[in-house]
């Protein structure tokens, strides 16, 4: 490891404690408050990864986390920005796209085969040779090539965590500019909340060269820091990137593995501005890298950057780091300025006296060197060229402000041509710009725009703040000289450095036809990487700009959407906490041994016994309740209160049939349609008292049936009080030939067939608990439905099965209750219905009571009625000999054409034959035959027959 | 994650209520024509600029009317079911 | 329906005759049961407060007859309330959604005793029974982190600066609706959480796996 720099050079290591630790299998040493690429360069390792397309060797280019040149794999963690992650003892780093490796990349031979992989060349080059190329071919290669890092995916899971914040004020960046608005927020009484994406607060206090006094700004760095740190009202996020704005100041702010969802009532972005590299050709070799780079490398980690310099300057901070370099020991062999003249002659005086060339209206045409950077080629205005070796290319010259949240929130990016420089106009309301994001350079500005703009937020809501002048910007209009681009016919003038875009391939793109920037961006791919366009937008604007002699505002920059940065899965998961319902008894069907199935968010008994005996627990417990009683839980089934004087009245309104006149303790079926006359739910309504009824929705549909009565009920204005108690009861069906005889050995309530017929309801007391019993039943046997306040519910179940001790109750489980249902020909809202089935075609006209006045879906049924109906819901039976097996949603087919389908279908246990339910042309008749279409192909002649396969005449289930 | 007021429980993130549809000026199914009755219920206007609909705001099961421009994504007023007077808004 | 009864359980397993009619929180302190540790070492502690007894009412007429027997109902949706003398809570939920809530102390004016009232009184309109001892699961999570922890499921601000004691939020917590009322009834910052019963055992284990983060 070479030597550092002396204090105060390195303001984030910890000089005392060494760390060590691998890259690319070779040990190396760095310091703590090193970044991995802050150690590598220190011990002279400065290729990092190979480039996308044409593996060339990259490196540190603005070491801020804002290029992809620095992505490696961390052990098992593939794309980390080795810029930004903090060294720790031992890691194990390795570089990615590497074929073979870093130093010796056997792809590294595509740099010489560019010409073959031209711009768009995803679009246009992979038709052959032969069938299927792309799949077989170029795909597989193309992914290999283009591969990042490695996923681990046999890693335990990692924690993420998501937190909502909420503040007055939300400052995002911490620079002298963030910190001044949150300074003055905070003062006038706003809680607010600063994030910043860097290990420290300061933003480029800590690193830049400003017209002040060098103590100076350290001084200023502290005092603003400790003022914020100390202030009550200011919260600090650092190591936090605020990565995308959405409506309302809504901003994610992701720290590692948590992401803070913030809610602000105002923002100030303190974004600041990025430093754009300059498209030469060779622009990308290590050692070539940002002046703030350079400056960060010197101020943050003692690093000297290079022995020998060039520093190409388009603006007054390109001299400043000349300064800085010469400052740090370096010696700056040119300073190269495209521009004629420059108007900070103090600036230039400095670098002369120390002997810097300043070479005005040139610029670099070339770069060589093979691993690193060896010289430049300097071409002057008269056109005469000059070679100079050095080891360091520093390179300020141009700023784009960090506009991605901004437009993000609706802001909208201009371009002054005569400061040749993005501006952000237009800004939403709630939100404001400070600093050299909104074009502030000079540090007094930014310090007073930074206080205005917190003072103005503040204001906004109601804070007494002081009104603040800003001075003049001293340095705005010569900050960004626009650095004519000419594309070198030899390329290698990197526009975009993640998909090894040079300036000719965006000229190609535009000569193409793809004049609009969103298609430039398609077609060529430019700003596609993993920093989004952050160092080629401009460049790429100003380029299409040329190209089609339009102006750089004209063209812009691609549409700016979230996310900021990458952001890993994780951190959209976050912990992934799915809701789970148990019913009251949900303990006792785990000990019964149940297999549990989820029912939207309920878990339910699937079959009760081992999953391997499956089958035949399911014709067990549906032969149980066809010969003895059986038990099934059906606490998940929706249920509704509906009182007040206007309760009868309402669910006629809602349901099909006639509720109003359905006497006290009768129970009768509901069917629920929409106004298409469509039908989309049932139950029943068990009338309690005559402002009381008590009514049933399906598990899956409770919530939405619940939603629109209590919409309905607004928008009728009747006299109803409507409540979802679903949850309030638990509900338990008990049914078979030996039902009554469960309900007899544990008494209080007349259970007998003349004192509780089929379809009444009786309110009493079973086994010491309040229980509503309704005498109903899906499976077509004696049943009672007891529903008992959840509670009560475990004791009322535990009681029920030791009353059916002595007839055999067994509990059963969905599969068969859904055997009990088909064998009666009961339909299933949603599994027997689709999205426009109506009454008529279920074969449930008798539902309909459409002699009143109104009820919903009535019009539709009428003008439905009007032309002949289509198709029916048809029961079907396989003949015994038939082997193969339909399944539900097969189709039904007549000459060759689906004519409908299979709803539901099963072998029944009780009649031993195949049963099943269709939709089928309205014409097929009992008798005749339909054609299905099982999924192996085979054409299954199937007879139409009753639905109700099982007890057609209702002899069972009204003892 | 867009803000929407409500008139009982204050400002919320919008993923708290679900959209009723818009508000229509109430009618007899039974007096309508034919014609009428499937453009009521196949028609949707699709209105840019200022429309009003019901929501719902799901964890206290309140309903209200909000007016929202679809133009510019602001919701412009939010109101009870019975202040429509109060708000100078014709049915 | 009595408080004290043996054959009642909440869906946590809690048997409701162990219950003491007041003082719900005290008991389950000294007692032990029903009480869950959030936080490793009880920095956020939960107590299952689902069998301690309340009474609500919805529907017209509901506020007006909770207020003929005596008890302040908060004029302000969203709040809630005592009345002097008399050992209860009163939320309001809506203009006639109200939910009594017993407390520490004597048994005057309790939810049962209002019930029994209720039950009893032949005047209409007198409000609907809203079930909420039976529908809604009652948890009481505490502690000096109890809103930071509240923070990473619910996206209402429910600091306490910005939520009173008494003030209430019906929001969504564990993404499913939930009641939130600031309590503070440990004598620390807490929160008083009404949710779907039926749930009781997801909303345990969900603010359990947040807590393993603290």
């Amino acid at each position: 490891m070479s030597a550092r720099l002396p204090f105060p050079y390195g303001s984030r290591i910890d000089r005392a404690k060494s760390l060590s630790f691998t890259f690319e299998g070779r040990r190396y040493e760095g310091l703590a408050g090193d970044t991995i690429a802050s150690a590598l360069v220190a011990s002279g390792q400065w290729a990092m990864s190979r480039s996308f397309k044409y593996h060339r060797p990259r490196s540190v280019l603005t070491m801020a986390g804002q290029d992809a040149n620095t992505l490696v794999q961390v052990g098992s963690e593939p794309n980390v920005l080795a810029d930004t992650r903090a060294l720790s003892q031992g890691l194990d780093v390795s570089a990615q796209n590497v074929a073979g490796s870093l130093d010796f990349d056997r792809d590294a031979i595509l740099d010489k085969l560019g010409r073959f992989m031209p711009v768009g060349f995803y679009y246009r080059t992979f038709f052959g040779p032969g069938k299927n190329a792309w799949l077989k071919v170029w795909e597989p290669l193309i992914r290999k090539k283009a591969g990042l890092g490695k996923v681990d995916t046999t890693l335990p899971p990692e924690r993420y965590e998501k937190k909502n914040l909420f503040c007055d004020v939300l400052v995002v960046g911490g620079g002298p500019a963030g910190l001044s608005a949150a300074l003055e927020a905070a003062d006038a009484g706003a809680r607010v909340l600063l994030v910043d994406e860097n290990p420290v607060l300061g933003g480029s206090l800590t690193y830049a060269r400003f017209g002040c006094d060098l103590n100076e700004s350290a001084a200023l760095l502290a005092d603003l820091t400790k003022r914020v740190r100390d202030h009550a009202r200011i919260d600090v996020l650092v190591d936090a990137v605020a990565n995308g704005w959405y409506a309302d100041n809504w901003v994610p702010v992701i720290s590692g593995r948590r992401l803070y969802k913030v809610r602000a009532r105002e923002a100030v972005l303190c974004t600041g501005s990025l430093d754009q590299p300059v498209p030469f050709r060779n622009n990308d070799l290590p050692g070539i890298l940002l002046g703030s780079a350079a400056q960060r490398l010197m101020r943050h980690y003692a690093i000297l950057p290079g022995r020998r310099a060039v520093v190409f300057a388009g603006n007054r901070d390109g001299y400043r780091v000349a300064l800085d370099l010469i400052e740090a020991g370096v010696e700056v062999a040119a300073l190269v300025d495209p521009r004629k003249a420059q108007d900070h002659e103090a600036l230039a005086s400095e670098l002369v006296a120390a002997g810097v060339k300043i070479m005005l209206g040139a610029r670099i045409v070339e770069a060589d060197g093979k691993r690193h950077v060896s010289s430049v080629t300097v071409r002057f205005a008269n056109g005469a060229s000059d070679r100079i070796a050095c080891d360091l290319v520093a390179v300020s010259s141009v700023y784009v402000p960090t506009y991605q949240l901004a437009l993000q929130a609706g802001a909208k990016l201009g371009y002054d041509d005569v400061t040749a420089q993005f501006s952000i106009i237009g800004l939403p309301r709630h939100l404001a710009l400070a600093g050299s994001v909104a074009g502030h350079f000079a540090l007094d500005t930014v310090l007073a725009e930074g206080r205005k703009a917190g003072a103005e937020a503040a204001r906004a809501l109601g804070f007494d703040a002081p009104a603040i002048e800003a001075p003049q910007d001293a340095e705005r209009s010569v900050s960004n000289f626009e650095v004519p681009i000419h594309a070198d016919p030899r390329g290698r003038d990197f526009v975009d450095f993640d998909e090894d875009l040079q300036a000719k391939d965006i000229e190609n793109a535009v000569k193409t036809g793809y004049a609009e920037l969103e298609l430039v961006k398609r077609f060529s791919t430019v700003g596609m990487g993993p920093s989004q366009g952050r160092h080629s937008a401009l460049a790429t604007a100003r380029i299409v700009a040329r190209s089609t002699g339009r102006s750089v505002a004209e063209i812009g920059v691609t549409t700016s959407r979230p996310p900021f940065g990458p952001e890993k899965l994780g951190v959209l998961a976050g912990l992934q906490q799915s809701r789970f319902r148990h019913t009251s008894v949900h303990e006792h069907h785990l000990k019964a041994g149940a297999k549990m199935t989820p029912v939207g968010a309920w878990w339910r008994p699937l079959h009760y016994g081992d999953d391997s005996q499956r089958d035949a627990a399911i014709v067990a417990e549906t032969l149980a309740v066809r010969r003895g009683v059986g038990m099934l839980d059906v606490s998940t089934l929706g249920k509704l209160e509906l009182r007040g004087p206007d309760a009868g009245l309402f669910l006629d309104r809602y349901c099909s049939m006639n509720y109003a006149k359905q006497p006290v303790g009768k129970v009768r079926y509901c069917l629920t349609l929409n106004d298409m006359g469509a039908a989309i739910d049932d139950g029943v309504a068990f009338r309690i008292a005559d402002d009381l009824y008590y009514v049933t929705a399906t598990t899956g549909g409770v919530d939405r049936i619940y939603a629109d009565m209590c919409w309905r009920n607004v928008e009728w204005g009747l006299n109803v009080d409507i409540l979802n108690v679903t949850a309030v009861f638990s509900a338990f069906n008990l049914t078979g030939p030996k039902a009554r005889r469960v309900l007899e050995n544990l008494g209080g309530v007349d259970v007998s067939a003349e004192g509780f017929p089929f379809l009444e309801g009786r309110v009493g007391v079973v086994a010491g608990c309040p229980v509503r019993m309704m005498r109903i039943g899906y499976s077509g046997e004696l049943s009672y439905e007891l529903h008992v306040p959840q509670s009560y519910g475990a004791t009322l179940w535990e009681s029920l099965m030791e009353a059916g001790r002595e007839v055999g109750l067994v509990p059963y489980g969905l599969e068969a209750s859904r055997v009990l249902r088909l064998e009666k020909g009961h339909i299933i809202v949603g599994q027997d219905t689709d999205a426009v089935s109506t009454a008529d075609e279920l074969g449930m006209t008798w539902a309909l009571a459409m002699k009143k006045p109104f009820f919903i879906g009535k019009r539709s049924v009428e003008l439905l009625r009007r032309a002949p109906l289509k198709r029916r819901l048809v029961g079907f039976e396989l003949p015994p000999e038939e082997r193969n097996r339909p399944d539900e949603s097969c189709l039904v087919i007549r000459n060759g054409e689906a004519v409908g389908h299979v709803t539901s279908t099963c072998h029944s246990p009780t009649l031993d034959k195949w049963i099943g339910l269709a939709f089928a042309p309205a014409d097929a008749e009992e008798g005749t035959e339909i054609a299905i279409k099982a999924r192996n192909g085979a054409m299954i002649r199937a007879r139409v027959v009753s639905p109700h396969f099982y007890d057609a005449g209702n002899n069972r289930q009204e003892v | 994650m867009k803000i929407m007021t409500c008139p009982l429980n204050g400002p919320r993130n919008i993923s708290e209520f679900s959209c009723f549809g818009p508000v229509h000026a109430a009618f007899d199914p039974a007096q309508v024509s034919d014609a009428e009755w499937t453009h009521y219920l196949f028609h949707h206007e699709n209105k840019a600029g200022v429309i009003r609909e019901w929501w719902r705001h799901t964890p206290s099961n309140y309903f209200f009317i909000a007016e929202r421009n679809t133009v510019t994504d602001e919701i412009v007023a939010t109101y009870g079911p019975h202040d429509r007077a109060a708000q100078g808004v014709s049915a | 329906m009595g408080v004290v009864n043996s054959i009642r359980r909440t869906p946590l397993g809690l048997a409701y005759a162990a219950a003491p009619e007041a003082d719900a929180v005290n008991w389950a302190v000294s007692g032990g049961e029903g009480v869950h540790d959030i936080v490793a070492g009880g920095a956020i502690r939960l107590f299952d407060l689902t069998r301690s007894d309340r009474f609500g009412l919805k529907g017209r007429g509901a506020a007006d007859w909770f207020a003929r027997q005596g008890l302040s109902v908060p004029a302000r949706i969203n709040a809630a309330a005592g009345t002097p003398g008399r050992d209860v809570d009163v939320m309001r939920l809506g203009q006639d959604d109200i939910v009594v809530l017993s407390r520490p102390g004597a048994a005057s004016g309790s939810p049962a005793a209002l019930r029994t009232a209720w039950d009893a009184d032949a005047t209409r309109p007198k409000g609907f029974d809203s079930w909420r001892d039976e529908g809604w699961a009652w948890f009481h999570l505490c502690g000096a982190g109890a809103a930071e922890l509240m923070a990473m499921t619910c996206p209402v601000d429910l600091r306490p600066e910005t939520l009173a004691v008494n003030d209430i939020a019906q929001t969504r917590v564990a993404q499913m609706d939930c009641i939130v009322l600031r309590s503070d009834r440990a004598g620390m910052l807490g929160y008083d959480l009404f949710f779907d019963i039926a749930s009781s055992a997801f909303a345990l284990a969900s603010l359990k796996e947040l807590g393993a983060g603290f």
